[in-house]
């Protein structure tokens, strides 16, 4: 074929084609004008049984005015997620897309009562949402949080993300969005956290300025405060509230809330989350009468030993922390003039039996729901491999493993500078 | 004649490798093997390195001789035709699936509606085009882009690397070697790629160390994308199977990267150059292949023949990557391993028995007879001709 007759054939193909799709494509209304954003997700359990109710948070692409203006919520119920979100794109007129969806909250009452797993399979198998989007545990109706987080300030809605965010580093170490929570409930620990949040009602006390942070341990506050923009953006309405408390799912259904207090006893098995504060009373030594005593954790070094020992697993838990002091407080305040940094004896003691009642009251609360926060099930299964699976025999029920599992606690305190 | 020199064959053959594997095959072998799939692909990449090292060892023992020349002469003219049938076939079959890899890719990770009809016609005259310039303009494009997309290929890797844990799918072999065959056998239909390269016999410039350096680049690139592998599997785990674009989902992984959506748009940007690419050098080997099984001038007709055809199949599997992957896993793996074995015999047939010198020597006359009136439309010829 010469060169000239190529040459004619790609410019007719070129002419035909132009002339067929250009009217058509001119014809085509904008993709902003048959599309509704969805910013945020909330899913309760359904009016009737086996339904769910679906409430978007949605935004409407439109020039001009504020972003705050164009959010609206709308909520429908359905059989399941999908039914539910289809016959809300009938409710708005425009075709719901998900991929700008930052968080998903699970409301109290659907987590109780259903396998969450199931109800968000169409998320994971429906490529229009990001697989890291953020899971968000609601201890009330999740369509109010959801309401009330877009109430607030736009900024809110960044703040809930980043309060689940800051969560998942410095709270119980470990991703909760979509995929991870799939991960999780696939393993055969089959248990998964998430971040939960709540909602400070308007007219509690301080509301005003605390917000979040006013509930948590300060590195909250500083983060959602970040996100703020303006000291009179709570003075109105409600506050998003998150605790530090976690919820966790054991296949696929809440099991159990864990307060501030034992999910620091859980903390003691996680390396990676440091700064937690301990607090002591009563201690007496030669210098110290009475007192109480608050040390930062500034560095943890732990070393676990897996064992099946009798057809009984073991777990050799060593644990060396580094404390820095960071409050003396009794009556007779002339004898701390000279106290330092040092650890006594006696402090010593008292910090090794918390950290060995910490980690036996967390190994109790996970044998008593059968869950297993930091995957035990690995270690063992990697380390001593034909006496685990010999042990799994030996249960009734292989998932209730947690039941036998012993820990030992060996812990050395010394004071970091 | 030569159409390309040794470096861009080594960079056809890297690419062929590169581009066909990180897209959608992490999540069909972990499918299939689980925690043992990298075990998989090490397994398979052995096969993939043999044929290759062979087919390479043909390329340099044939450097006058077309494929169908060779097969013409080794298995007389109905064997090399039930070849280039067979190739030609399974060439139709990959690039179905690249085909609707790249459909889905755009309709999942950039728009949210997109006719395939929009998609096909741009399509068809990118990948079309230039794989009717030749494998030339091809080495070039490919000489360029090689090195954007394995750096950003190392970028993208690097953004989640601190959820990495290394005892995710240990202990290895907890059910035997069975699922690591199985994988194998599952995914063995991504590994026949470079079969392409037969298409390259006697149009590569061979140098003395290109043997040497095939192997090496290939050992190399093999090993990069087996850590690729295996960091996709140690960060995913058990979701793996729920990840079907998975450098894509992979700069996903972490909601603060999300925010930033740069490395979302650098990882589409190089997913949709790979797919391009091993679009366009498939669609180039079924061009070459059907240009001799319908003796026509030119690979114009045979490249718009094969993509109506390819139009026409992923029309009839709807467009869904799903149904194809379905289809790869369960039927089209394992006849791959048939032609794949077969290849390989052909191919050490090919390279055992040696071609006598007085036929290299008429291939040679036949090929310079070829040329001739190549030089004289130039002009050069003419007037040296006059000159004399």
């Amino acid at each position: 074929m010469s060169k000239n007759l190529f040459n004619k054939i790609i410019l007719f193909a070129v002419v035909l084609f132009l002339l067929i799709l250009a009217p058509s494509a001119l014809n085509v209304p904008s993709q902003t004008a048959v599309r509704a954003i969805c910013t945020g997700l909330a899913i309760d359990k359904g009016s009737q049984e086996g339904q769910v109710t679906v409430s978007a948070q949605i935004l409407i692409p439109e020039a001009g005015g504020q972003y705050t203006q164009k959010l609206s919520m709308v909520s429908q119920d359905g059989e399941t997620v999908e039914d539910a979100l289809e016959l809300m794109e009938y409710q708005v007129g425009k075709k719901i897309r998900l991929a700008h969806c930052n968080f998903i909250i699970l409301g109290k009452e659907l987590c109780e009562q259903q396998n969450i797993a199931t109800v968000m399979d169409y998320f994971l198998r429906g490529n229009n949402i990001a697989n890291n989007t953020l899971l968000i545990y609601s201890d009330k109706e999740a369509k109010e949080l959801l309401s009330k987080s877009s109430n607030i300030n736009t900024n809110e809605v960044d703040n809930l993300q980043v309060i689940a965010k800051h969560n998942e580093k410095y709270v119980f170490s470990g991703n909760a969005n979509l995929l991870s929570f799939y991960h999780d409930y696939l393993s055969p620990q089959r248990t998964s956290c998430m971040a939960r949040i709540t909602i400070k009602e308007n007219g509690d006390t301080d509301s005003s300025s605390g917000t979040s942070g006013s509930s948590d341990n300060g590195e909250s506050g500083g983060s959602s405060g970040g996100g703020g923009g303006g000291s009179s953006k709570n003075t109105q309405s409600d506050a998003v509230l998150s605790d530090g408390s976690v919820a966790v799912f054991y296949k696929g259904k809440l099991a159990r809330i864990l307060t501030n207090d034992e999910r620091e006893q859980f903390n003691w098995f996680d390396s990676k989350i440091t700064g937690t504060i301990i607090k002591l009373t009563g201690i007496s030594d030669k210098v110290l009468n009475n007192a109480d005593l608050a040390y930062s954790v500034t560095n943890k070094k732990l070393k676990f030993d897996y064992q099946v020992v009798n057809n009984i697993p073991t777990i050799k838990f060593k644990v060396d922390v580094g404390l820095k002091l960071e409050m003396v407080q009794q009556e007779d305040e002339t004898s701390l003039t000279n106290y330092d940094n040092s650890i006594s004896e006696a402090v010593s003691n008292a910090i090794s039996t918390k950290i060995e009642n910490d980690v036996q009251n967390m190994m109790k609360i996970q044998k008593e729901y059968g869950f297993d926060v930091f995957n035990i099930y690995k270690p063992f299964n990697i380390r001593c491999h034909s006496e685990w699976q010999k042990y799994l025999k030996s249960l009734e029920n292989p998932e209730d493993y947690m039941k036998n599992i012993e820990v030992f606690v060996e812990s050395n305190v010394y004071s970091a500078l | 004649m030569t159409e390309i020199n040794s470096r861009q064959f080594i960079i056809i053959v890297v690419f062929l490798m590169l581009t066909s594997k990180l897209v959608t095959m992490p999540s069909i072998v972990y499918s299939a093997a689980a925690g043992d799939a990298i075990f998989s692909i090490i397994l398979n990449f052995l096969v993939e390195l043999l044929l290759i090292f062979l087919i390479t060892l043909i390329i340099i023992r044939n450097p006058h001789t077309s494929l169908f020349e060779l097969l013409k002469r080794k298995l007389t003219v109905v064997g090399a035709v039930i070849v280039y049938i067979i190739l030609t076939l399974y060439m139709i079959a990959r690039l179905t699936l690249c085909y609707q890899e790249l459909y889905s890719f755009f309709l999942n990770q950039l728009y949210d509606e997109f006719s395939p009809l929009m998609f096909a016609i741009p399509t068809f005259f990118v990948t079309g085009y230039v794989a009717y310039k030749g494998i030339r303009s091809l080495g070039r494009s490919l000489e360029i882009m090689f090195w954007f997309i394995l750096v950003g290929t190392i970028i993208s890797m690097i953004s989640n690397i601190e959820y990495l844990q290394f005892d995710q799918n240990l202990p290895y072999f907890a059910n035997g070697i069975m699922p690591v065959l199985e994988g194998s056998g599952r995914s063995a239909f991504y590994f026949g790629n470079s079969l392409c390269l037969l298409f390259l016999v006697g149009k590569v410039e061979i140098k003395p160390n290109l043997l040497k350096k095939t192997i090496l680049y290939t050992i190399l690139i093999s090993i990069f994308i087996v850590i690729i592998c295996f960091i996709f599997y140690d960060v995913f785990g058990k979701s793996m199977q729920y990840v079907l674009f998975a450098l894509s989902e992979y700069s996903q992984y972490d909601p603060f990267v999300l925010e930033l959506q740069r490395l979302v748009w650098l990882t589409s940007i190089i997913d949709i150059t790979k797919l391009f690419c091993s679009t366009i050098c498939i669609i180039y080997c079924i061009g070459q292949a059907n240009k001799v099984l319908f003796q026509t001038k030119t690979t114009l007709l045979p490249i718009l023949i094969a993509f109506l055809l390819i139009f026409s199949l992923a029309t009839l599997l709807h467009y869904d990557l799903l149904i194809m992957f379905e289809l790869v896993r369960d039927y089209l793996s394992f006849i791959t391993i048939g032609i794949i074995a077969l290849m390989l015999v052909i191919c050490i047939y090919l390279t055992i028995i040696k071609t006598p010198k007085n036929v290299d020597y008429q291939e040679e006359q036949h090929t310079r007879k070829r040329n001739e009136p190549i030089f004289a439309k130039t002009g050069k010829l003419n007037e040296n001709t006059k000159k004399a």
